[in-house]
């Protein structure tokens, strides 16, 4: 699973193939997300990056991962311009 | 029929195939664009070999819904993969096009352009070198007296 719900936590995990996902523009979304959650970035060796995900709030949790993978999609999209 | 769209009813998710050889990555994540507000979507995959996108539905819907959604979006890379194609081949007219432009801003009728640019600046907005401006009290004053009180 890509994203992994942590409810006692109150952590999210997301697992993105670096093939598909830019490292800065997982950057650039975890900056625009600040009001909502805090997280950190990990660059895995396995050709994967690592995203914890710390909401601000418990209620976002269970749409916050899928949230997220969306915007940093658009983000890749804008990046590509096709 | 559908061997490369997978429907997760319990998960209210589909997981659709594409061949990157004949869609390329940068046609996924425009169809994926379109996508964003009706689903959550995740490519997985190998860039090389097989993309896998994953859609899951925002809102709970049946099998057939999900599989409307799944064949909407094989619509759309073809869209994608079309206009891509298309605009690949128009590339070198494109460029000619504008680079004619450019150069006609910067060529012969640059010349023109910087004289009537000087006159203008040379102009004072006082002078009526035509003589169309005239006077209020010429216009609408009382003829009679010469008055042009009233």
């Amino acid at each position: 699973m890509a994203i992994q719900i942590n409810k006692e936590k109150n952590e999210i995990c997301i697992l993105l193939n670096k093939d598909f996902y830019n490292i800065e523009e997982i950057k650039s979304t975890l900056k625009d997300f600040k009001e909502v959650c805090k997280g950190e970035v990990k660059e895995k060796k396995e050709n994967q990056i690592k995203i914890i995900l710390k909401p601000n709030e418990n209620s976002v949790i269970n749409s916050l991962g899928h949230e997220f993978c969306n915007y940093s999609l658009g983000l890749m999209k804008n990046h590509s311009v096709v | 029929m559908d061997k490369n769209i997978k429907i997760n009813e319990d998960e209210n998710c589909i997981l659709i195939s594409v061949n990157p050889e004949i869609y390329p990555l940068d046609v996924i994540y425009s169809a994926a664009y379109v996508f964003l507000e009706k689903a959550y979507l995740l490519l997985e995959g190998d860039p090389k070999k097989e993309i896998i996108i994953k859609l899951t539905a925002k809102e709970r819907i049946n099998k057939e819904e999900l599989k409307k959604i799944g064949k909407e979006f094989l619509n759309e890379l073809i869209s994608y993969g079309f206009y891509k194609k298309q605009s690949e081949k128009n590339n070198l007219i494109r460029q000619i096009i504008l680079q004619r432009v450019l150069l006609t801003g910067a060529g012969e009728n640059n010349d023109d352009c910087n004289s009537l640019m000087e006159e203008t600046e040379e102009e004072d907005y006082l002078d009526d070198p035509k003589g169309i401006a005239i006077p209020w009290e010429e216009k609408y004053g009382d003829k009679k007296n010469g008055n042009s009180d009233k």
